[in-house]
C-alpha cells in the first residue's frame, strides 16, 4: 500500500509547491497555481495536505484566538478547535481566487470570536452563519474584529492578534523594526532581501496592521472600507 | 510622506512595541489531540463520508399500524416511538450559543462517532399516551454494526391493559348473566385475572427492526406472532430526492442521525449548540452538549472526556406528538456476529413484504374522504393520529373474529372451567372474586388463539392500514415553513366552496387549498388570508 505522505509530497513537488508563499494572500483575484494546488488538495481531504496545514498554521491561529478572548486559554482552545473543523466542513467555500487558505482560516477564526462575543451578549445580534464564507476568504481588507467587538477588547491584544494575521515575514519586519529597532538595511541583511523589497514589505504590513486595526489608528484608509464590510458590519 | 502618515507609522510603532512578540503556543496535548482529530476527520471523510454517505442516508420509514383495540394501538404507538426517530427528515439547524469551556468539543464526539465499528447499547422510549393516559414506554436494546446496519430490539410496555381487556372479555364469559352488575363484577374480576397474568411472557409485545441503511432495507420482526414484515425504502428513497419537500434524506438509523446532528452542529453548519460543561453521567465524569432543531428536535449529548464516546444520548422530536429517545449503557467496538443484521426472515417466521412511498397530496384526499365518511360524513376537529381519526381509519380494517376462532376460544375456555367444575359451580363459589390463579390459567389458554387472531389482523390490516394512514404521514411531514393550516372541523364531506385545508408547498409562490368537497385549487397568499381563522399546523 503506498505511504499517503510520500504520495502527497510528491504531489506538492510535482507542482513546485511551497508554503513559504502559502501566508501570502498575493494573487487575490487571480487564482494562485500554489494555492490552487493546496485548496484542491485539502478540498479532496489529502491527509497529507491537512497534516502540513496543521504544523503551518496551527499555533498562529491559536495565538490570534488567544489574544482576541483575552488570554483564556480553555475558550481559545475552544475558538481554535471550532475554527479548524468549520474549515474541514466548508473548505469547499475557499477559493483561491479570492485569496489564500490561511487567510480564508484566519477569516473563519475572527467570525468565530466575533460570535463568541456577540453569544455573550456584549454586543449585539449574532451575526447570520451564512456570512461566515463570504468574510472569510477576505481577511486582508477588513478589520480585525468588527468595529462593534473590537472595542471590547484590550487595545494590546488586538495588535498582537493581528500581527499574527500578518504572514510571517511582515510580522518579523515589523517587530524587528519597531520592536527591536533595527533599520531597514539590517532587518535586509537578517532577510536576505533588498532594501527596497523589505520596505516594500514594511509597506503592506503597515497598511495590513491599519486596515486590521481599524478603530484603533487613526482611519486615514477608511475610504478604502470594503462594501462588503459596510453591509455586513 | 504627510504628516497624517507619520502620524500612523508612530503610533502603529508604538503599539507594536507595546505588544511585542505575539506568538503564543497551545498546550501541546491539545494540539496533537486537535491535530489527530483533523487528521482523522480527513481520513473518515475521504474513506467514509465521501463513499459511504450517499447511500448511508437511506431512509427508514417502518409502517406505522396501529389497530382499534388498545393493544394494538399502543403498538402503533410504539411503532412510532420507535421509527419517527429514524422517519423523518430534519433540517437541523444550529447556533453555537458559546458557554463554558470543556475538555472536548461536540467536533470530537462526531470524529468518534464516524470511526465506530460497533456498538450496543440501552434504549429506552417514550411516546405520550392518549389523552389522559400514561405515557407509552419502550425499553430495549440497540445494536449497530458499521457501516450502516442497525437492530433494536424492544418489548412494550402495554400496562397490562390488553390483560384487562382480554380477561373482562374471558370473565364476560364465565358471569353468564347479562346484568350491568354481572358486568361488572366480570371487569372487577378481570382486573385480579390481569394482576396475575401481568408477568407472563406471553404479555410482552416484543419486536425487532433490522435496517440496512446502505441498501435502504429494513425487516420487522415480531416473535410472539412469527411474523416478519420486510421494507424496501428505496423507491421512497429515490422519490425523496427528487422531491423538494425535503432538503436531506432521513438519517438510516439512530447513530446516523445522532452522527448527522453531532456532525453538523460541531461544523456550525446547524445552529444551536449549548455546552453543559461537566457532570457525573451514570458514574463517570462526562462533558454535556445540547442541540436544538426547528421545532423537531433537541438531543442532549454525554461523552466521556477522554475517548469522546458518548455516554448517554436523549432525544426529544415533537413530531406525532413528542416522545423521547434514551440511549446509554453503551459499549464500543464489541464483536456483534453480522447474522444479527440478516435481513432475511428467521426459520419459521412468516413474511409479508411492504413498499413504502412517499406521502403525496392525494394519499391526504383520500385519508380525508376515508375519516369523513366513516365518520357520519364530517370531517374530524384535528388532524393527526388522534383518537378521533385513527378510530375510523382502523374501523373498516379490522376483521371481525371469525365463528371458527370464537369456537376455539369457547372450546378452550371451556376446558379450564371444567377442571372445576364448570361455571355454575365457580360462580356459586367464588362470586365475583375469582382466583387469580384460575385466571391465568383460562388466559394461558386462549392466549394462543389471540395470537393467532392478532396475526390475522396484522396480516389483513397493515395494508390497508398503512394506505389509509399515508395522507396522515403527508401531513405530519409538512414543515412550518409549508404554513399548513387545517379547519375542517364538523365541516361535512361534499360541502362546496369550504376550504378546509391549505399549505405552500416548499418553493412555491401559491398555495394549495383542499376544500371540503375535496377539490384542489391553487390560490395567492392575500386570497388565503380571507380563510377562516385558523392556528398553523
Amino acid at each position: 500500500m503506498p505511504d499517503i505522505r510520500f504520495a502527497a509530497n510528491d504531489f506538492f513537488r510535482s507542482r513546485k509547491y511551497t508554503y513559504a508563499d502559502a501566508g501570502t494572500n498575493k494573487g487575490a483575484g487571480v487564482a494562485d497555481d500554489d494555492q490552487s494546488s493546496l485548496i484542491t488538495a485539502l478540498k479532496q481531504r489529502d491527509r497529507s495536505a491537512w497534516s502540513d496545514a496543521v504544523d503551518r498554521h496551527l499555533h498562529e491561529v491559536y495565538g490570534f484566538v488567544f489574544h482576541l478572548v483575552g488570554g483564556d486559554r480553555a475558550v481559545a482552545e475552544d475558538l481554535n478547535q471550532e475554527t479548524w473543523l468549520e474549515a474541514m466542513a466548508g473548505i469547499e467555500q475557499c477559493d483561491a481566487v479570492r485569496g489564500s487558505f490561511r487567510h480564508w482560516l484566519f477569516g473563519i477564526a475572527r467570525r468565530r470570536v466575533a460570535l463568541y462575543y456577540r453569544r455573550h451578549a456584549l454586543v449585539g445580534n449574532p451575526t447570520p452563519f451564512c456570512d461566515q464564507f463570504e468574510d472569510a476568504a477576505d481577511l486582508e481588507g477588513i478589520s480585525i474584529l468588527p468595529h462593534d467587538v473590537l472595542e471590547q477588547m484590550e487595545r494590546q491584544a488586538a495588535v498582537r492578534a493581528a500581527m499574527l494575521v500578518l504572514p510571517d515575514d511582515r510580522r518579523k519586519a515589523l517587530l524587528w523594526k519597531y520592536a527591536e529597532g533595527l533599520s531597514v538595511d539590517a532587518i535586509a541583511a537578517r532577510m536576505g532581501r533588498t532594501v527596497k523589497a523589505v520596505e516594500s514589505l514594511l509597506s503592506r504590513a503597515r497598511e495590513q496592521m491599519r486596515n486590521l486595526l481599524r478603530g484603533y489608528m487613526t482611519p486615514c484608509d477608511s475610504g478604502r472600507r470594503t462594501s462588503k464590510e459596510s453591509s455586513h458590519e | 510622506m504627510s504628516n497624517q502618515s507619520n502620524n500612523d507609522e508612530e503610533l502603529l510603532a508604538r503599539l507594536v512595541r507595546e505588544a511585542g512578540e505575539p506568538s503564543v503556543s497551545p498546550d501541546p496535548q491539545y494540539a496533537e489531540s486537535l491535530r489527530a482529530t483533523i487528521l482523522a476527520r480527513a481520513a473518515a471523510a475521504k474513506t467514509v463520508g465521501d463513499t459511504a454517505e450517499p447511500t448511508r442516508q437511506a431512509s427508514a420509514i417502518s409502517p406505522i399500524t396501529p389497530e382499534r383495540n388498545r393493544k394494538m394501538k399502543r403498538i402503533a404507538k410504539f411503532a412510532v416511538a420507535a421509527t419517527a426517530l429514524v422517519a423523518i427528515g430534519v433540517f437541523v439547524s444550529w447556533l453555537a450559543i458559546g458557554g463554558g469551556t470543556t475538555s472536548i468539543a461536540l467536533a470530537q464526539v462526531a470524529v468518534a462517532l464516524d470511526h465506530l465499528r460497533s456498538a450496543t447499547f440501552d434504549i429506552t422510549s417514550e411516546a405520550q399516551g392518549e389523552k389522559g393516559q400514561p405515557p407509552v414506554t419502550l425499553t430495549g436494546k440497540g445494536l449497530f454494526l458499521a457501516p450502516s446496519h442497525q437492530r433494536i430490539e424492544v418489548s412494550v410496555d402495554i400496562d397490562h391493559n390488553p390483560a384487562v381487556k382480554a380477561a373482562a372479555h374471558a370473565a364476560e364469559r364465565i358471569q353468564v348473566a347479562d346484568s350491568s352488575a354481572a358486568k361488572a363484577d366480570g371487569h372487577a374480576a378481570a382486573e385480579a385475572m390481569a394482576k396475575a397474568v401481568g408477568s407472563m411472557p406471553e404479555m410482552k409485545m416484543n419486536q425487532v427492526s433490522i435496517v440496512d441503511g446502505q441498501t435502504a432495507k429494513s425487516i420487522m420482526l415480531m416473535p410472539g406472532m412469527k411474523l416478519a414484515i420486510a421494507m424496501d425504502m428505496k423507491k421512497m428513497r429515490e422519490a425523496m430526492k427528487k422531491s423538494a419537500k425535503l432538503a436531506k434524506d432521513p438519517p438510516a438509523d439512530v447513530f446516523e442521525m445522532v452522527r448527522r446532528l453531532v456532525r453538523e452542529g460541531s461544523s456550525g453548519a446547524g445552529e444551536k449548540v449549548e455546552r453543559l460543561g461537566m457532570k457525573k453521567i451514570e458514574g463517570r465524569e462526562a462533558v454535556g452538549f445540547r442541540t436544538r432543531c426547528d421545532n423537531l428536535q433537541e438531543m442532549t449529548l454525554w461523552a466521556d472526556p477522554q475517548t469522546a464516546w458518548p455516554i448517554r444520548i436523549e432525544i426529544i422530536v415533537e413530531t406525532f406528538g413528542g416522545s423521547r429517545l434514551v440511549m446509554n449503557n453503551f459499549r464500543y467496538d464489541v464483536d456483534l456476529d453480522p447474522s444479527l443484521f440478516s435481513l432475511e426472515p428467521p426459520a419459521g417466521y412468516s413474511s409479508q413484504a411492504m413498499n413504502i412511498t412517499v406521502p403525496v397530496e392525494e394519499d391526504l384526499l383520500s385519508t380525508l374522504r376515508t375519516i369523513a365518511e366513516l365518520s357520519k360524513g364530517l370531517f374530524p376537529a384535528k388532524l393527526g393520529m388522534n383518537k378521533e381519526v385513527m378510530e375510523p381509519l382502523m374501523a373498516g380494517a379490522r376483521p371481525e373474529m371469525d365463528r371458527l376462532t370464537q369456537d376455539k376460544l369457547d372450546a378452550e375456555m371451556n376446558k379450564v372451567v371444567a377442571k372445576y367444575g364448570g361455571r355454575d359451580k365457580l360462580r356459586a363459589k367464588y362470586g365475583k372474586d375469582m382466583p387469580p390463579a384460575i385466571m391465568a390459567e383460562i388466559m394461558k389458554a386462549t392466549m394462543p388463539i389471540m395470537h393467532e387472531q392478532t396475526e390475522k389482523r396484522m396480516r389483513e390490516q397493515m395494508p390497508l392500514v398503512q394506505k389509509r394512514i399515508q395522507g396522515l404521514q403527508f401531513y405530519v411531514m409538512l414543515k412550518p415553513e409549508n404554513d399548513a393550516h387545517y379547519v375542517g372541523g364538523g365541516v361535512k364531506l361534499g360541502t362546496l366552496n369550504r376550504p378546509i385545508f391549505w399549505y405552500k408547498p416548499t418553493g412555491a409562490e401559491k398555495y394549495r387549498v383542499i376544500y371540503a368537497d375535496l377539490s384542489v385549487k391553487e390560490l395567492a397568499p392575500e386570497e388565503v388570508k380571507k380563510f377562516p381563522v385558523a392556528k398553523p399546523k
